[in-house]
């Protein structure tokens, strides 16, 4: 004869311990997140690269009466877009860092 | 972001439009006009200064006009021409052309000073952004 196996309890939560204060000030939670700072970077960029795009369809088209808006607003999203790879590459370089602690 | 390079786009905008008057003046220079209608009038740039950045400091250069000068012009005898009147007057624009091709020089070198600064401007938020590359 087969006696039924007893099932599993839930798992009771987690009780905070009462000798750690929780962190104040500018932690992930309080302000904003460098991802989302990152995402309005690149939503930055993506704006000076569109706007040089519509410069460059005008050049190409003939409306454009001022060339040097184009050249202003191509090095202006190039340097953007450098300066976010720049940051981006910095981060995953800092992720990689923490991770490779638990190594 | 990369004030300095906006900057000095007015500025280059700015001397184109004084390049493009300076030529429609120069290409003018010659019209004749019957003395019962205007003579040609020499166009000049009216500018002024853009402020308000986000440090404080002035953003730029701005037209805001392009004023002319009088449509009396210069009477001048020419009594061969086909529009002179009855007296033999008509109308030549009052345009001193030493003085536009000094103002075309003044023009062509600011316009090239803009385009400098641009370029050098360029070079140095490179190395602001290079510092993060290292390591």
């Amino acid at each position: 004869m087969t006696t039924p196996i007893a099932p599993i309890g839930a798992i009771s939560a987690l009780t905070p311990t009462a000798g750690v204060a929780a962190p104040t000030g500018a932690g992930p939670a309080g302000g904003a997140s460098f991802a989302d700072a990152l995402g309005r970077g690149f939503d930055a960029v993506q704006g000076a690269q569109s706007n040089a795009d519509g410069l460059a369809v005008q050049a190409a088209s003939g409306q454009l009466t001022d060339p040097s808006q184009y050249t202003i607003a191509a090095t202006q999203a190039a340097l953007m877009t450098q300066m976010a790879t720049t940051l981006e590459s910095k981060a995953v370089t800092a992720f990689n860092t923490i991770m490779g602690m638990q190594a | 972001m990369f004030d300095a390079i906006s900057t000095s786009g007015t500025g280059l905008t700015t001397y184109r439009t004084w390049l493009d008057v300076i030529a429609n003046n120069i290409a003018n220079v010659n019209d004749v006009s019957p003395t019962s209608g205007p003579a040609f009038q020499a166009q000049y740039v009216q500018a002024q200064p853009i402020d308000g950045g986000p440090d404080g400091a002035g953003q730029g250069v701005a037209v805001t006009g392009l004023p002319s000068s009088s449509a009396a012009g210069v009477l001048e005898y020419d009594p061969n021409n086909p529009v002179a009147d009855a007296n033999g007057y008509v109308r030549r624009p009052d345009i001193d052309m030493s003085e536009q091709m000094g103002n075309l020089i003044m023009a062509q070198r600011a316009f090239q000073a803009n385009a400098n600064v641009v370029e050098r401007s360029t070079d140095i938020y490179k190395a602001a952004i290079d510092i993060g590359k290292g390591i």
